[in-house]
């Protein structure tokens, strides 16, 4: 098999990227999946057209090291202490339980005991990138079952640092100085290094650079500075990942940050899906071929096994049951430090090449296993809830009101609601979402408000209101022609993200439109003009002025339905006349000083 | 010492020199606070617990406002129909306010030689202070004779600090009377 040269390789990497992906989006299977599946299509196990996968696996090893970065970066060192028990707490039940069992039925098989112990730890490990993406793509990550799963993951990091010292150890079965005095003076050097640097190096370089005005100058720095701190951690025996992850939080604070997220994002993005791909290729279909059910079965062990312990975890943590096995599921198959650990223990003979060939089948095969389990849970969920939804719509009293979506916005109308004990059901189309409202006690169906039957289900035929407060504006706009047309005595209220909405959900026959960022800014500018030294009276009046002056603006342009130039046109003259009849008004408050 | 509370109530402030001038020195008189209406509540919002509170704790009450139109600007009205509950301000045990010196402080654009019968405005300002008048004394509060200053668009800054300090002289006399 020869290995295509390096542009003939991106392009196949890119164009199976952007075949598969949006595929697998498109299907509701995630984007991971997408590029696993990719990996394993064009890897040495499925066309072959790409060979050399370790190469590739370690090069796409920066992409993680950028994703800790931003995760870093995202997170202050204060806030990372807030985290310190639940990460040594439920991380370090989850690795020393997780070796212990797995160990233990390794050990059942009669291999050695070290070796089982061995094998134990790398698998024990969970996959970071997969886990945190899956988290991100369902909008998890700031959840506290997002924020454990992170907590146990970044232990994992730093439990790997005296594993990858050990194991050489054990292997050799004599202390050749691995993990000695010198090695931890090393790593408190990189660290105080870093710290240093961070507070009195890096705002200078980053101001100097950022005075030259040269985008990608900023970019090269900016990924000079993960990379260089990648390496710089991985020479004393630290992994890449912690320490871009310890750098990204050391600069947290900088003013640069946001800089930085923007430029290095993506990179990350491009090579955290290489990176996918290239675990997709390791997975040696041969070797699962030729023995399907010893591999598959080690599989769902190493699976269960872990999720027992992971179970127990979240249990600790006091999660919801539900979230008790997202939280496995997410972390219960191996990760790639079961890569790096089963290659040391191969290279070291203590491994058997053959168990060591297998074992890596189980890993990649299980990394591969996290995002269909999270579908198949998401899944079961959506089934689950929605026969809660059937069962429980039947006490659906009438004159009730209907709120749909309950994120952000539909929160707030729902609590003014319930705090007046106004009949309400609400409905939201997000299982997760819908777990979390639970767990503060709110009553949340399932369902998709755009659909006939659960509009009716909800009891939209004796409902005295209709408030459709989703996210999506292309939903909001559907549920309203649909009710309109189903349920013509209903009456509706919108929420509406730009103006354009406005005249469209009011044509669609809803009576109250509010767009959804009006007010607040209104607000906010209320507030800047009474810091200007206007009264605080004057600024209300001028705001509430400017409101109806905007208003009958759009209303105006409602009369260019579909002339995209004709709207622009009358939008930039009435923008004129706002601005001259804003004029007016002010220059007669304050004309003279006429006042008694 | 007694607490004295001023409720300011004026839309336009920037536009009223005399009103901001007895603002500025009554800030300095000791045990005085101001509530500013329109500033507490630029839509009107009258918080009632609010108002009430700072009422009980009071022992004396100026109301500072301009003439609109024969009467307070809205504000004002609005916050009697809200404040001045039936249990709290009147009524069978509505007795917060009862026995409280109260002065009314109102200016007017035009002068006094227009307040009179036969003039412009057809009446002495007195005649228009009547509903406020009879409001406090419904509440059971001791009204004193008000402060009173016409034709202010004509006032130049000395007459206009004089004011000021009549003003001040005014509420020190409401809160400690001469023979206590």
């Amino acid at each position: 098999m020869e290995d295509p040269d390096f542009l003939d390789a991106a392009f196949i990497f890119l164009a199976a990227a952007v075949i598969a992906v949006p595929l697998f989006k498109r299907l509701g299977l995630g984007s991971i999946l997408g590029y696993l599946t990719a990996g394993m299509v064009i890897g040495p196990y499925g066309i072959g057209v790409i060979g050399d996968v370790d190469s590739i696996l370690q090069f796409s090893e920066i992409g993680i090291a950028l994703l800790m970065f931003l995760i870093g970066l995202e997170l202050k060192p204060s806030t990372l202490w807030q985290l310190r028990r639940r990460l040594i707490g439920l991380g370090s039940v989850q690795v020393i339980g997780s070796t212990l069992l797995i160990a233990g039925l390794v050990a059942a098989f009669a291999v050695p005991i070290p070796l089982a112990l061995a094998i134990g730890l790398a698998l024990a490990m969970s996959s970071t990138p997969i886990a945190l993406q899956i988290l991100e793509e369902g909008g998890q990550d700031k959840t506290s079952v997002g924020v454990a799963t992170f907590s146990v993951l970044l232990f994992q990091d730093l439990a790997i640092i005296p594993v990858l010292a050990v194991i050489p150890i054990m292997a050799m079965e004599a202390s050749s100085g691995g993990f000695s005095l010198w090695m931890e003076l090393k790593i408190i050097g990189v660290f105080a290094f870093f710290i240093l640097s961070s507070r009195f190096l890096l705002r200078p370089l980053f101001r100097y650079i950022a005075l030259t005005g040269l985008r990608e100058v900023f970019t090269s720095f900016a990924l000079l500075l993960v990379v260089g701190s990648g390496l710089l951690t991985e020479q004393v025996g630290v992994s890449m990942a912690l320490g871009t992850f310890m750098a990204g939080v050391l600069l947290a604070d900088s003013e640069y940050r946001h800089e930085m997220e923007l430029n290095i994002e993506p990179f990350k993005g491009l090579l955290m899906g290489l990176f996918f791909i290239a675990v997709g290729m390791s997975v040696n279909l041969s070797l699962l071929v030729a023995d399907p059910i010893e591999i598959i079965l080690m599989v769902v062990g190493l699976i269960v096994a872990k999720s027992f312990v992971l179970l127990l975890v979240g249990r600790i943590a006091n999660f919801t049951r539900s979230d008790q096995v997202y939280f496995a599921l997410l972390l219960a198959p191996a990760g790639e430090f079961a890569f790096v650990l089963i290659s040391v223990l191969m290279a070291s003979a203590m491994m058997p090449t053959d168990v060591g060939a297998k074992l890596l089948v189980v890993a990649s095969l299980s990394m591969l296993m996290t995002p269909l389990m999270i579908f198949l849970r998401e899944f079961v969920l959506r089934r689950f809830t929605k026969a809660v939804h059937l069962e429980s719509d039947v006490e659906a009293s009438e004159g009730h009101v209907i709120i749909a979506g309950f994120g952000r916005f539909g929160q707030i109308i729902g609590r003014l609601m319930l705090s007046l004990k106004i009949p309400t059901i609400v409905v939201d189309s997000n299982p997760n979402h819908i777990e979390m409202l639970r767990k503060f006690g709110y009553k949340v169906f399932y369902g998709d408000v755009t659909r006939l039957d659960l509009l009716e289900a909800a009891g939209a035929k004796d409902a005295r209101l209709l408030i459709l407060a989703m996210d999506d504006p292309a939903a909001v706009l559907k549920a309203a022609e649909l009710a309109t047309k189903h349920f013509p005595k209903l009456t509706k209220l919108a929420r509406a993200g730009t103006r354009g909405d406005v005249n469209k959900l009011k044509a669609a026959g809803v009576h109250h439109v509010r767009r959804e960022t009006f007010s607040s800014s209104l607000e906010i500018g209320e507030a800047a003009l009474r810091e200007l030294g206007y009264p605080a009276h004057l600024a209300h009046r001028t705001t509430g002025r400017f409101r109806r002056y905007d208003e009958i603006a759009i209303e105006a342009v409602a009369k260019f339905d579909g002339d995209e130039a004709a709207a622009t046109d009358f939008a930039k003259r009435s923008h004129k006349e706002l601005e001259s009849l804003m004029g007016q008004d002010v220059a007669s408050q304050f004309s003279k000083d006429q006042g008694w | 010492m007694k607490n004295i509370l001023l409720l300011y109530c004026h839309p336009s402030p920037h536009k009223s020199r005399y009103n901001r001038r007895l603002q500025e020195v009554a800030r300095k008189v000791p045990g005085l606070k101001i509530r500013d209406l329109y500033d507490l509540y630029p839509s009107m919002h009258v918080d009632e617990r609010a108002e009430q509170k700072a009422l009980v704790e009071a022992d004396v009450l100026v109301f500072q406002f301009p003439i609109y139109w024969f009467s307070a600007p809205a504000l004002l009205k609005e916050w009697m129909d809200v404040v001045l509950q039936h249990g709290f301000a009147h009524g069978k045990d509505g007795t917060a306010l009862k026995g409280k010196k109260t002065m009314l402080a109102v200016s007017t654009g035009a002068p006094a030689t227009s307040y009179q019968e036969g003039a412009k405005h057809g009446a002495k300002i007195g005649h228009f202070l009547l509903p406020f008048r009879m409001t406090a004394e419904f509440c059971g509060m001791d009204v004193g004779p008000p402060f009173v200053t016409q034709g202010v668009g004509e006032l130049d800054y000395s007459e206009i600090n004089a004011r000021a300090e009549a003003f001040i002289a005014a509420i020190q006399r409401l809160a400690e009377p001469e023979g206590t």
